[in-house]
């Protein structure tokens, strides 16, 4: 609490930390309350880091921190001190956007109508690029698995396994 | 679903930490943070103080000792999932590590956060009963050890002293050496996301896997979610050890399990329910460890039903 | 044909192979997935203007308590608080949300119900918003919110609604009754059946209280401007050109000076988002009071247990009469639903099943009996099937009891009753009517599908045989279900009419909302389009870009699709009700012939010739017997000329007439109060299920489906819906629910509790299609968005009676989820009978 009988209430202290997101050094005052998906959205206005629930299970605020995937509502911008983090606008060349190409992930999300409402997405492909980074190849079953982490309301999932096979396929060649 | 302000201390040592502890009033140990964050983000628990333990990577590790496996308690769930010298030597760790969640979570929970929490659902809790597992506690004045089975004393309520810091386990291999040991840790859960329903944590050794009746020598069955701690059943182990397994042994076994229960019911699970399947899961996760004793399979992740 | 390609409609570069083929009918990537797959496309969440202040609100841990006081000093103490609002600050400035049952008849005359947006006086569920707090971010918002002290006189609760008929606790004292709404409704000739058939089966079953769940909350961010005395509000609710009134009536403001918009893309509705007017209204409020934009994101907590977005909660009780010869004589259906504290939509959700009143089956005689009740539980929302998923799957149920008290194999006695192609279009007794369809080939095919399963498959006897050794039971149950598709408005306004006046009605009384579109055509020759709904997932910029290609012979990357706010747009329905494949694309190619008209008046003023000597074609108007052509951009330029108000190529417009207006097919059913669905598409579904008879665990294998919504006019988006709704229908069937202690309670408060279906839960669908194109149509589409909810739940369900039949349970898919816990009860009950049998 940050107030006591009287009436007197405590500054709100900060910190600074520095990270660094989607290649770029990012240096910020924080509160250590600060979730890291609020610091990603508000202070580096990347909304593409979507926030479903806040207690860690619909996944689609997932981001990679130092090449590993975390659901950034459950840790705080504080912990990020220091590390990489990636999301996924990180994963579109802004150069190469212009052109119109995407990742393969994202591409093959789009040919295969893996998105309905979208808001589910980016996390969606931040697990997949997990998933394909650790097994290039993976069976339907290792695809459930590496996705258990991520709700999608709308596709009924079915075109998702088809995305992740044809990413897959695509990131191999 | 935003947290109350507090103050946040990464210290990088196992010292720091517990003279952190020492000194400040009011404090959470934050670990993997994939439970203590959500209680905070409902405001239910309000500390002033975090003391962050992700700076301590000396507690992140898994080693052999002479007579057993050490791990450190900041170790990921990914880590032991994936760790060969666990699954050799005490593959339930593994299998149980393998059913929490999904990647993102496993990437970041730890086995310290699970014991801290204490939650008589989650998977280390029971597997470090079956396995007459040891905590190794340590604050500014003194370090101890405790045996999982005193450790956990009531739902979500602990020996844990708010001074102290849970450093490692140590589990002992001695009672089950691989070529003639089963384990098998068996969840009942509905969706990827949540708690399991009840899970079973067995563990097997036999005197002679190739005999045609391999005698059961040591039998463990510990539950999660059926009481509010952890829950070992001697009764039901003693049934079964000194004989082959057996359907009537298996049965009585279960049955034993459904009467020592003693779970909390909840939606879709009454409380009849899950006393019936936990022992319905004890059998099955015994059945597992008694074919994986005799297959000489040490690797986990074969579960047979 | 203009070579510029507006920068947003990107990266579509699908050509029709030929020149006779069209987009319309392939499956042309969506042109909204780009912005979301690269993180930038913008939801309701990510609105944030300058100088935003955020909203908190404070919610009633109690079901159901006297609110004793409200002690706001602490909070407004705290340095970050900005505003404190009450149901005192409330009623002093505005009126209260509109109901959807303002007056109740009571013994001692009319009672009034009234729902403010904070509660007053007393409190009714938990999660019930007692005050609004606005501080300078979400966090510091919380934290004030934790100050607001309100003082609470706990009462006992009634947190189910049989109970609740009781009216030993009443949710709102003046009313007097807990039962606000109810009729009997008797089609044809229901006693005599009953009385005269062979065999009357009765069964209750029960439909637990499940939703939408939409990964995105809801969301609003309000502006009050000072100098218009207007309201800008982004938002993302769902028919924002319908129910605008649910937020200026409260506010007391004309609808004109409250602008309702809705960003491009919304994380999920299903429904529930029709709802959520009272964040809207509060955040309006707090935005007017402060002079400053105010931002409300609703958290999941407060979305679960307080966010005004339950729905269907129904108690069953079914008899069928049938004859020794499988023969539906009569079908008799009851039922209670639980609609919460404050009945929202009530009547038209409790009455839309009339729409597929008999499924599939021909059955003459039919009587609909329903008890609206009110109880201490978060309010009903739609949801996705709207009230038709519970009756279809009730409905099954009690065909699947007959048929095994009568001997009949389940499948065969669906056969025997089927509606044939003969028969269509077919009258139902409560008088919609199914358009076209082959009900008896689509459930042979299933049939086809499955036999293929028996053999050296799932279902293959030795693999059954080896399971069941095991305790695990497999089964399957086909049956043929049918989505009604496009609502209409006609039916509110129906509902509150006598029938005598009814009856005289004419068709032109008739006030059915058509679809507007409105395009304009830009210098570059490209198409800027308007909808007037919003969207929340199904690719309707996609699918007016594909259609508007096609009709005006020009490339979807030609056209630009963007949305009308409330104030812009016309009232119309919106996407809800399974509408848009019919109501867009009739209004798209309507829409198209009127920018062809307005281009070729356009050319032949210009050339100085009259309209029948020119004409539209591929996106330029060619002079008749002459070379001179001139393309879209020519004539956007030769028009731009023009004075502003005769310009021909802007804001051309359109509106879709609802179809069942243009067909007298209808007449007699504009003349009850019942709902019309003009379409119906219909499905057959075989999902293979394993039901672990010593645990209660159900595993559906595989799901098998055969679907028919008419002309498809992108299967990939039509593939789409239906996977998303057979996945919302297991989770319905398998897992959700939002259960109540008997104290009031909630048990799910989180997505711990309440059990989306995660990829590991949805099994492999495998899905075929026929297409028999609606006559009553534009373009011989059905309705399709709702299908697989209303299928798939009643389909699992009676998959699991099959399975456990060699154990003669009875009926143990009887409570909808089927829960693990009463499945295995149902099990041992079978098991301990056959114990006493023998």
């Amino acid at each position: 609490m940050s107030t006591d009988a009287t009436g007197d209430y405590d500054e709100r202290v900060t910190e600074e930390i520095t990270v660094t997101v989607n290649g770029e050094e990012v240096t910020a005052e924080v509160e250590p309350r600060l979730k890291l998906s609020d610091f990603l959205r508000n202070e580096c206005g990347l909304n593409g880091v979507r926030v479903g629930c806040e207690h860690g299970v619909c996944g689609a605020c997932t981001v990679e921190q130092d090449g590993r995937t975390v659901k950034s509502c459950l840790s705080y911008a504080v912990q990020a001190d220091g590390a990489e983090i990636e999301t996924v606008e990180g994963l579109t060349d802004e150069a190469e956007s212009e052109d119109g190409s995407l990742h393969p992930i994202q591409e093959a999300f789009h040919e295969t109508h893996a998105l309905q409402c979208g808001f589910c997405t980016s996390g969606f492909v931040m697990a997949t690029k997990e998933l394909l980074e650790e097994n290039p190849d993976p069976t339907r079953e290792e695809i459930e698995e590496g996705l258990a982490d991520n709700i999608c309301r709308c596709t009924g999932y079915q075109n998702i396994y088809e995305a992740v096979e044809r990413a897959a396929e695509e990131m191999r060649e | 679903m935003k947290p109350a302000p507090f103050t946040h201390h990464r210290p990088e040592t196992v010292e720091e930490t517990v003279e952190l502890l020492a000194d400040l009033e009011d404090v959470e140990l934050l670990a993997g943070n994939q439970s203590l964050g959500i209680v905070m983000a409902n405001r239910l628990a309000t500390p002033d103080h975090l003391v962050d333990l992700n700076g301590l990577e000396e507690l992140q590790y898994v080693e052999e000792t002479d007579d057993g496996v050490r791990i450190g308690a900041m170790t990921r769930h990914r880590t032991l999932e994936r760790s060969d010298r666990l699954a050799a030597l005490v593959p339930m760790l593994p299998e149980a590590a393998e059913q929490i969640a999904g990647p993102s979570v496993r990437n970041q929970g730890t086995l310290g956060g699970s014991i801290g929490e204490a939650d008589p659902a989650g998977n280390y809790p029971a597997a470090l009963v079956a396995l007459d597992g040891v905590l190794h506690l340590r604050s500014a004045d003194e370090s101890r050890e405790v045996t999982a089975d005193d450790y956990f004393i009531a739902y979500m309520f602990t020996d844990l002293r708010e001074e102290e810091l849970i450093e490692a386990v140590t589990v002992p291999t001695d009672p089950f050496p691989p070529e003639r040991t089963g384990m098998a840790f068996l969840e009942l859960k509905r969706a990827a996301q949540t708690w399991p329903t009840v899970s079973a944590a067995t563990a097997v050794r036999v005197d002679d896997p190739s005999a045609d009746d391999p005698v059961l020598e040591e039998v463990r069955i510990a539950l999660a979610n059926a009481a509010d701690i952890p829950l070992r059943v001697p009764d039901a182990e003693d049934v079964l050890e000194g004989e082959p397994l057996s359907e009537a042994g298996l049965a009585e076994a279960a049955e034993i399990v459904t009467d020592a229960v003693t779970p909390e019911g909840e939606m879709h699970a009454d409380r009849d329910y899950k006393e019936e399947v936990a022992g319905e899961y004890a059998k099955r996760s015994l059945e597992t460890s008694y074919e994986r004793a005799i297959d000489g399979e040490t690797q986990h992740g074969d579960t047979t039903c | 044909m203009s070579s510029s390609q507006p920068s947003e409609t990107d990266d579509v570069d699908v050509e029709p192979e030929t020149e006779t083929e069209s987009f319309t009918g392939t499956g042309l990537p969506r042109v909204e997935d780009r912005r979301i797959l690269t993180g930038k496309a913008e939801y309701i969440h990510d609105v944030t203007p300058e100088n935003c202040l955020h909203m908190a609100l404070v919610r009633s841990m109690h079901a159901h308590a006297d609110v004793v006081s409200i002690d706001t000093s602490a909070a407004e103490d705290h340095p970050d608080c900005e505003l404190v609002l009450t149901a005192a600050d409330v009623k002093a400035e505005y009126g209260p949300m509109p109901v959807g049952i303002p007056e109740v008849e009571t013994d001692d005359g009319v009672a009034t119900l009234e729902e403010w947006s904070l509660a007053d006086e007393k409190v009714r569920f938990v999660g019930e918003p007692v005050a609004v707090v606005v501080a300078s971010d979400r966090y510091a918002a919380e934290d004030v919110a934790d100050l607001v002290d309100v003082e609470y006189d706990p009462r006992d609760a009634v947190a189910d609604g049989m109970e609740a008929r009781e009216d030993e606790v009443l949710v709102h004292d003046d009313v007097g009754t807990n039962v606000v709404d109810g009729e009997r409704l008797e089609f044809g000739d229901l006693d005599d059946a009953f009385e005269e058939a062979d065999h009357v089966v009765s069964g209750e079953y029960s439909w637990g209280r499940i939703s939408g769940v939409p990964l995105e909350t809801a969301g609003v961010v309000a502006q009050y401007d000072d100098e218009t005395d207007s309201f800008d509000i982004d938002c993302n609710i769902q028919l924002h050109t319908l129910v605008d009134e649910m937020i200026h009536e409260p506010l007391g403001y004309d609808a004109d000076d409250v602008r309702v918009n809705v960003p491009a893309d919304v994380g999920g509705s299903y429904g529930t988002k029709i709802g959520i007017h009272r964040y809207c209204c509060l955040a309006a409020m707090a935005s007017k009071e402060l002079e400053r934009p105010v931002k409300f994101n609703e958290d999941r907590l407060e979305n679960l247990q307080g966010g005004d977005m339950h729905s269907s909660d129904r108690e069953y009780e079914m008899r069928l009469a049938v004859d020794d010869d499988g023969t539906m004589r009569g079908l008799d259906v009851w039922f209670v639903d639980d609609f919460g504290a404050f009945p929202r939509y009530p009547v038209n959700q409790v009455l839309k099943p009339l729409s597929v009143l008999t499924n599939s089956y021909e059955i003459d005689h039919v009587g609909y009996e329903y008890e609206l009740v009110l109880t201490n539980k978060t309010s009903q929302t739609a949801y996705r099937g709207f009230g038709v998923d519970p009756h279809i799957y009730a409905l099954e149920m009690i065909v699947d009891e007959a048929a095994r008290e009568i001997g009949i194999d389940p499948t065969e006695f669906r056969r025997r009753n089927l509606i044939t192609p003969d028969q269509l279009p077919y009258t139902l007794p409560s008088k919609n009517i199914y358009d076209s369809g082959d009900y008896p080939a689509t459930l042979d095919r299933i049939e086809e599908i499955i036999a293929d399963e028996r053999d050296g498959g799932l279902l293959d006897p030795e693999v059954v045989a080896e399971r069941r050794e095991e305790g695990k039971y497999r089964g399957v149950q086909p049956s043929v279900i049918i989505e009604p598709g496009v609502s209409g408005s006609d039916w509110t306004d129906r509902q509150r009419t006598e029938n005598d006046e009814l009856e005289e009605r004419s068709r032109d009384e008739v006030d059915e909302l058509p679809e507007h579109l409105r395009a304009t055509v830009r210098e570059d020759g490209t198409v800027q389009a308007y909808l007037a709904t919003d969207s929340s997932g199904q690719g309707h910029q996609t699918l007016v870009s594909q259609l508007l290609a096609d009709e005006l012979g020009v490339l979807p990357s030609d056209i630009e699709v963007d949305y009308l706010d409330s104030v812009d747009a016309p009232t119309e329905y919106g996407s809800a009700a399974s509408r848009m494949a019919v109501m867009l694309s009739g209004a798209t190619v309507g829409l198209a012939e009127r920018v062809g008209e307005a281009a070729e008046r356009v050319a032949a003023d210009h050339w100085d010739v009259s309209t029948d000597d020119v004409a539209y074609q591929d996106g330029a108007v060619d002079r008749i017997g002459g070379d001179e052509s001139l393309s879209l951009a020519e004539l956007a330029a030769v028009d731009a000329e023009r004075d502003v108000e005769d310009r021909e190529l802007t804001g051309v417009s359109y509106n879709y007439d609802h179809p069942a207006t243009e067909h007298e097919e209808f007449d007699e059913a504009f003349t009850r109060k019942f709902p019309v669905y003009p379409t119906a598409a219909f499905g057959a579904n075989a999902p293979i299920v394993e039901v672990d008879s010593r645990t209660g665990e159900v595993d559906i294998l595989k799901f098998y489906t055969v679907r028919d919504c008419g002309t498809m006019l992108n299967p990939m988006i039509v593939e789409g819906q239906a996977h998303g709704g057979i996945a919302q229908g297991v989770g319905a069937a398998l897992l959700e629910e939002f259960g109540y202690e008997d104290d009031g309670q909630p048990q799910a408060i989180t997505l711990f509790d309440y059990l989306l279906p995660s990829i590991e839960n949805v099994p492999e669908i495998e899905m075929e299609h026929t297409e028999t194109p609606s006559p009553y149509t534009e373009t011989g589409a059905k309705g399709v968005g709702e299908g697989g909810m209303i299928d798939a739940p009643a389909s699992i369900a009676t998959s699991i009676n099959a399975a456990l039949e060699p154990i003669g349970a009875d009926e143990p898919a009887d409570r909808i989820p089927v829960a693990p816990d009463h499945l295995l009860e149902k099990v041992r009950e079978a098991e301990d009978e056959s114990e006493d049998d023998a």
